[in-house]
């Protein structure tokens, strides 16, 4: 596909890798179209929730993404506010990562409600007490945030290739280019509160109940914070190396040293929050918190809980070693080992907050369906749902996803990675030297060495990757170009805004 | 089922805030030294509410020796009671939805399809519920069921002529969608038509007491007042109106260590034989 991209139209294969892929990936999100439309007319009992393990998968993926959302706003927002100019060639295609996870996020609260048809009372009927419903609200503001926040990001881009998604708002002279970058700016302060509101609601769905003493604590809303910003960071990178990869785009050595190191950082916190929960609840060993953690670190979810320790302290003893931190293969293995360690740790969490029912005696709770399931998910049939060994109470919460879970957990994934292909086909993705978020240059970026696709966005305006800094001096943009920054890229702007 | 003097919600999948008794705070007394873990009441809720397979709004635990009542990783059987021959004890706890005065589930219901009656009473209503379960997790004593599939009833329910499912029970609990939550409403309909809930009505033992709380000189209301009763968890605030009247040691020479009182309230001392028996 991208080697392809250079050549007339009439002269490109009809089957290229990137075809095949999106066709796959087509192919797997209608598959999953199928498996959900099966679970609406069977009822959600085909999955492998019960009424012992209320929430299962979608929520461990509704919880996964809408912290793996948070890269765009650390790219973004952190950058501009602090003044990091290096990463900012990368901030349309950090926000729109965000974008589409968020968005994928929203969409797996579908599959979980029992009567999905009904979603619009929530709106209708809001209960303002319930942190759903503010989770609700956060989600939806922060996926509005993305869109508008990318959408200004780009505008002088769509602008300039006539697009109809500048919607008329087509001027590119100095002053609007100003008023983007104010906007810019200003959207950098609104997010960070944003995103730390987004992860904090999140956690508290579960961290305000009482009810379930492995979710009742204050380290729940930093943690997920940290995981947020851990696997925020990782998604980002992962997808911006397979993309250099591919060509389609040029990181820069220095961008990378500093998305490593904020993973670093941010893995290191995330440990750290673990172990401070961890060593409250064993010096305590208060009935319900223990329980669960014993269960968790020593039963038979051992290799979830130590999985997302072990994965983490791997990523970041990969991220931290001295050879590591400018190298892409280091950074991609770290950013896959703490989205694995991520995806444990949303496991572990729903599974120990949800093992145990609260009154736990004899012959426990019931199941809400006539017949037990076994612990690998499969319906059991043929067997009388009344014999002893068949009773429909449990005292001790079993889950393991059935096959129709998965798929439409995986449908969601494709379904992400289609979504994010549509982006960056069709997307001006690389900022314009005109561009207000256009970023100092570095040495990777030179107008020769960038690939032709990536120059689509503005054509006629010089090539991506040329600086910057502020508005005031930007026009025209080779007088900066030509006073820009020294040979090994490392020139800090002075600061901005 | 259906007589003239009794009334029925017009449609009883809605929402049913009025009360004909606005004033009473209804609440539930349950003996464990009378209960006899027969499941009487459980089948009978079943029956009467046409709970569908699989489904419980009131069970019969058979609880060990544990003061703080959560001993979440309890083992043993159903009937299989604690110690060693010859000093064994046992003890039923029936549970159903504790109608709390400060109940987590409605706080988090994202639509407000559960609800706390003027009366007390927690309902639910399955025009609403969006099937969420939000209200389950935040239930500190898993009292909501919900219907995972499309709720089964027993074959019994089935026509011979004609295969179709009938309605067995109140005409207040018709069959529920798929993909609501469902609980214990202390069978409202027959609350608010003068009759007691169906469990109370069933019990051989004479276990449950349920009665006004906010009239002194009621039956719940006193032994509230004189016997030892308990909640579940009183330290979560949630405030249940089902209270427990702890088995005590007697019958069968007891046993050596005794079943410490469950779900212990410091603030309630035992009277003794004032009310009981």
């Amino acid at each position: 596909m991208t080697t392809a991209a250079h050549e007339p139209r009439s002269r490109r294969p009809m089957l290229t890798w990137g075809r095949l892929s999106v066709a796959a990936l087509l192919a797997i999100v209608v598959y999953g179209g199928w498996a959900y439309s099966y679970e609406i007319s069977n009822g959600i009992g085909v999955t492998a929730m019960r009424d012992v393990q209320i929430w299962g998968l979608y929520i461990i993926a509704f919880m996964f993404f809408v912290g793996a959302s948070a890269g765009g706003m650390i790219v973004a927002s952190v950058g501009t506010i602090f003044h990091v100019r290096k990463v900012e060639h990368l901030s349309r295609y950090a926000i729109l990562v965000s974008l589409v996870t968020i968005t994928i996020a929203g969409l797996l609260i579908f599959p979980d409600l029992g009567e999905p048809q009904r979603f619009w009372h929530m709106f209708v009927f809001a209960n303002w007490s319930s942190p759903m419903i503010w989770d609700v609200i956060v989600v939806l503001f922060y996926g509005a945030f993305n869109l508008a926040y990318l959408w200004v990001h780009m505008r002088s881009d769509l602008a300039a290739r006539h697009s109809w998604l500048a919607f008329g708002f087509t001027r590119n002279d100095e002053k609007a280019l100003r008023r983007d970058r104010r906007l810019i700016v200003a959207g950098a302060y609104f997010a960070l509160p944003l995103a730390f509101g987004l992860h904090s609601i999140t956690a508290w769905i579960i961290g305000t109940q009482p009810a379930h003493p492995y979710w009742y604590s204050t380290v729940m809303a930093p943690w997920f914070v940290a995981s947020a910003i851990v696997s925020g960071i990782a998604l980002v990178l992962v997808t911006l190396i397979v993309l250099e990869r591919l060509g389609r785009v040029e990181i820069g050595s220095d961008a990378l040293r500093w998305l490593s190191g904020f993973l670093a950082v941010s893995i290191a916190l995330e440990l750290f929050l673990i172990i401070a929960d961890v060593v409250t609840i064993s010096a305590g060993r208060v009935p319900g918190d223990w329980d669960a953690l014993a269960q968790m670190a020593l039963g038979s979810y051992a290799w979830v809980f130590w999985g997302e320790i072990g994965t983490a302290a791997a990523g970041l003893a990969l991220v931290i070693a001295p050879w590591g931190r400018s190298r892409w293969r280091v950074a991609a293995g770290a950013s896959a080992l703490v989205l694995v360690s991520t995806a444990f740790m949303r496991t572990q969490l729903m599974l120990g907050g949800l093992r145990y029912p609260n009154l736990g005696y004899p012959p426990g709770i019931s199941l809400g369906t006539p017949q037990q399931l076994t612990t690998g998910g499969a319906v059991t049939s043929g067997v009388s749902p009344f014999l002893p060994t068949r009773s429909s109470f449990v005292q001790l919460g079993h889950y393991g996803p059935t096959w129709l879970e998965w798929s439409i957990v995986i449908a969601f994934c494709a379904l992400w990675a289609l979504l994010v292909i549509v982006g960056l086909r069709f997307l001006p993705m690389q900022p314009s030297a005109a561009a207000p978020d256009s970023p100092l240059s570095d040495p990777g970026a030179a107008p020769a060495s960038a690939p032709a696709s990536m120059r689509g966005a503005g054509a006629g305006i010089p090539a991506p990757g040329l600086s910057m800094s502020r508005v005031d001096n930007v026009l025209p943009a080779t007088a900066r170009l030509s006073a820009g920054p020294g040979a090994d890229g490392r020139q800090r702007s002075p600061g901005t805004w | 089922m259906e007589t003239t003097d009794l009334t029925y919600p017009a449609n009883p999948y809605g929402r049913h805030e009025e009360t004909p008794y606005p004033k009473a705070r209804w609440g539930m007394v349950i003996d464990q030294d009378r209960c006899i873990g027969c499941w009487s009441c459980s089948v009978a809720c079943k029956s009467n509410n046409n709970e569908p397979l699989g489904l419980w709004w009131n069970r019969i635990l058979t609880v060990h020796e544990d003061p703080t009542g959560m001993d979440v990783t309890a083992t043993g059987g159903i009937d299989e009671p604690v110690g060693e021959y010859p000093n064994l004890s046992l003890a039923y706890m029936p549970v159903n939805c504790f109608h709390c005065d400060n109940p987590p589930c409605t706080e988090v219901c994202p639509t407000a399809a559960t609800y706390k009656r003027e009366d007390g009473i927690v309902m639910m209503d399955w025009e609403r519920c969006i099937g969420c379960r939000y209200c389950m997790i935040a239930c500190p004593y898993n009292m909501r069921v919900f219907n995972w599939s499309v709720p089964e009833q027993v074959p019994a329910n089935e026509s011979i002529d004609t295969g179709d499912v009938y309605h067995v029970g109140s005409p207040a609990k018709p069959p529920r969608p798929k993909g609501v939550v469902e609980k214990c409403d202390f069978c409202y309909q027959r609350v608010d038509n003068g009759m007691q809930p169906f469990c109370i009505e069933v019990c051989p033992a004479r276990a449950r007491f349920f009665g006004d709380l906010n009239d002194p000189e009621s039956e719940v209301s006193l032994l509230v007042r004189h016997a030892a009763v308990s909640q579940v968890r009183p330290d979560l605030g949630t405030d249940p109106k089902v209270y427990y009247i702890p088995p005590k040691t007697r019958g069968n020479g007891g046993s050596q260590t005794p079943i410490a009182p469950l779900f212990v309230n410091p603030t309630r001392r035992y009277l003794s034989g004032t009310v009981v028996d």
